[in-house]
C-alpha cells in the first residue's frame, strides 16, 4: 500500500509535522468528550476534571 | 474591510483607550515589509508603529503567561493585546487555567483571512525583494513589490494552520476590528490529514515518525514558542529531578520529547501552529 | 562496527523472546492488594509481570507508559481501584480519561495499542487479578517481544515510505 506522507500537506518542505500529533490528540478528545480547547473561558479543560457518570471508557 | 483600514482602526482604538492601558502588544513592520515582528508599546506616541497584515502570524498570547505579570494590578491598568481568531483561543485556554486574568486584558480581536507562511512564499519565489505590501484578496494572496504585483493562490502560500482554520474570528474580545468572516473549511474536514494518516499501516506510521523525529535537534524552540507550554524552567524535558530525558541524542529521547510536548498539551492545544 | 552492534541487538532480541517483560503499574490500595490476595491464595500467575507500586492511578502519567514502550517494555498494564471506589475518592476518574486518551493515541505514533491495557481490580478480587494477568500475558506473548525504538529501521518499511506514487 502506498504510504500517505502527511508532510505533503502544505509545508515548506522540511518542517517536522509535530502539529499532527496535537491534531490527533484534539481529534480524540473531540470524539471522546466532545471538547474543543480554547472556546469557552468558563469550561474546564477535560483532563483537569472528571465525570463519575462516564461510561464506556 | 481592507487591511490598511484595519491597521488604522486598530491604532485609533488603542489611542482612544490608552489611558487605561500600561502596555500594548501588537505587531509592527520588521526589518523589511515582508516581515512582521511583535512590538511592545508603552507610549501613546508609538502607536503608529502598529500594523495588521497577513504576515502577523505570531501568536502574542504566549508573552502574557511567560514574560509578563498578568495578574490584576492595583492601579487597574490593563494590558492591551491584538489577537487573531487562533490567538484568542490560546488566550481562552490560558484564562481557563488561571494563568492570566481576563480583567487584566484589553483584547482587540481581528477577524483573520489567514496568514502567509513566509517559508512557503519564499519557496515559490526565492528572489522576492523590495516588497511593499502583502494582502489577501478572496482566494489570492497579493504581493506588491516595487517592480510588480504578484498573485498566488492561497493554497500555495497560506500557513497550514490557516488553511484548516475553523475560527477565523476571535472567540473572546473587547473590541472587534472589522466584520466577522466565514471559515474556509467545514467542520468535518478539520481532521482530514489525521484521518488520512490513520489509514496507513502501523509499521509505516512508526517508521514515519522515526524518520521525522530523527531530524529533530531538540532545540526546544517548539516548546518555547508554544503559548501553552508554561512550565518554563521546570519543563520535565530539562529538569534533572525528575529526570525524563538525558543529553544523549538518540531517537528515543527525541521521540519521548515530542510525546512529552504532545501529551502535556492534550486537551489544551488550540492548534495555533506555533 | 555498526553491523556488529546490530547483530548483537538482534541476538539479544531473539534471546528476549524467551523472557517477556511486562510492566505493571498498580495502585497501592486496590490492585496491589489484589495481586497480594492472588499470591496469598496461591493462584498460579504468569511470571512476566514486573510490578511498580503507585499511590493511586491518579499518579499515572501517560508518559510512564510511552516511555516504557519506547524503551522496549513488551507490555504495560495499569490497574487501580474500580471507578468510584478510589481511596482518594476521585484519582482513578482522572486516570480513566488519561488512559483512554493514550489508548486511542498510541496507534497514531505507530505503537501497538494492544501492548497497553488498563483495568480495575479491587483488593479482594484475587481471582479477577489472576485472570487479568494471565490474559494480558498471553496477549503479549502472542504479540512477541517489543523492539522498542532503536536507530535501526528495517529496509523494507523505510523504502515503502518513499514509494508514494
Amino acid at each position: 500500500m502506498a504510504f500517505i506522507w502527511p508532510a505533503a500537506v502544505p509545508n515548506a518542505g522540511n518542517e517536522i509535522p509535530t502539529m499532527l500529533i496535537k491534531e490527533k490528540m484534539n481529534q480524540i478528545l473531540k470524539d471522546m468528550l466532545d471538547y474543543e480547547a480554547g472556546i469557552d473561558a468558563e469550561a474546564k479543560p477535560p483532563l483537569l476534571t472528571f465525570d463519575p457518570g462516564e461510561t464506556g471508557i | 474591510m481592507p487591511m490598511d483600514e484595519k491597521t488604522k482602526t486598530l491604532q485609533e482604538d488603542f489611542e482612544k483607550n490608552f489611558a487605561d492601558l500600561e502596555l500594548v502588544i501588537g505587531w509592527e513592520t520588521g526589518f523589511d515589509r515582508l516581515h512582521a515582528t511583535p512590538v511592545f508599546i508603552r507610549q501613546p506616541s508609538e502607536l503608529g508603529k502598529l500594523v495588521w497584515n497577513p504576515l502577523c502570524s505570531q501568536n502574542l498570547s504566549g508573552y502574557l503567561a511567560k514574560n509578563l505579570d498578568a495578574s490584576i494590578q492595583e492601579d487597574g491598568k490593563k494590558i492591551g493585546i491584538c489577537v487573531k481568531g487562533c490567538d484568542s483561543r490560546s488566550l481562552v485556554a490560558l484564562i481557563q487555567e488561571n494563568f492570566i486574568d481576563r480583567d487584566r486584558l484589553y483584547i482587540v480581536g481581528i477577524p483573520c483571512e489567514g496568514t502567509v507562511d513566509l517559508r512557503r512564499l519564499m519557496h515559490l519565489k526565492p528572489s522576492l525583494e523590495n516588497v511593499r505590501k502583502v494582502d489577501i484578496e478572496g482566494d489570492e494572496a497579493v504581493v506588491e513589490t516595487d517592480q510588480e504585483t504578484l498573485r498566488f493562490p492561497i493554497e500555495n502560500v497560506l500557513a497550514r494552520k490557516c488553511l484548516r482554520c475553523l475560527y477565523p474570528n476571535p472567540v473572546i474580545y473587547d473590541t472587534m476590528i472589522g466584520t466577522p468572516l466565514k471559515p474556509r473549511i467545514s467542520e468535518d474536514k478539520l481532521y482530514s490529514a489525521v484521518e488520512k494518516f490513520d489509514t496507513s499501516d502501523r509499521k509505516q506510521r512508526l517508521a514515519f515518525w522515526k524518520t521525522e523525529f530523527n531530524r529533530c535537534i531538540r532545540c526546544y524552540a517548539c516548546r518555547n514558542a508554544c503559548p501553552l507550554c508554561v512550565c518554563q524552567d521546570n519543563c520535565i524535558a530539562e529538569s534533572r529531578k525528575p529526570k525524563w530525558l538525558t543529553q544523549r541524542d538518540g531517537i528515543r529521547e527525541k521521540f519521548l520529547f515530542h510525546m512529552i510536548h504532545g501529551l502535556h498539551l492534550a486537551g489544551r492545544c488550540t492548534e495555533c501552529g506555533e | 562496527m555498526n553491523k556488529k552492534r546490530d547483530m548483537m541487538i538482534s541476538e539479544t532480541g531473539t534471546q528476549r523472546e524467551k523472557e517477556i517483560k511486562i510492566i505493571g503499574f498498580l495502585c497501592n490500595w486496590c490492585s496491589y492488594g489484589g495481586a497480594d490476595t492472588a499470591g496469598v491464595c496461591r493462584f498460579k500467575q504468569p511470571t512476566d509481570l514486573r510490578i511498580i507500586r503507585i499511590p493511586c492511578t491518579g499518579r499515572m502519567d501517560p508518559l510512564f507508559v510511552v516511555k516504557s514502550l519506547i524503551y522496549g517494555a513488551d507490555g504495560v498494564l495499569v490497574s487501580g481501584c474500580h471507578p468510584k471506589d478510589c481511596h482518594y475518592a476521585v484519582g482513578n476518574l482522572y486516570a480513566r480519561r488519561r488512559m483512554e486518551l493514550l489508548k486511542r493515541f498510541l496507534p497514531f505514533i505507530g505503537i501497538d495499542t494492544n501492548r497497553f491495557r488498563y483495568t480495575w481490580v479491587s483488593a479482594s478480587e484475587g481471582q479477577l487479578w489472576q485472570q487479568v494477568v494471565t490474559e494480558f500475558s498471553e496477549e503479549i506473548h502472542r504479540l512477541g517481544p517489543n523492539a522498542g525504538l532503536n536507530e535501526k529501521m528495517d529496509a523494507e518499511t523505510a523504502l515503502s515510505l518513499f514509494n508514494t506514487k
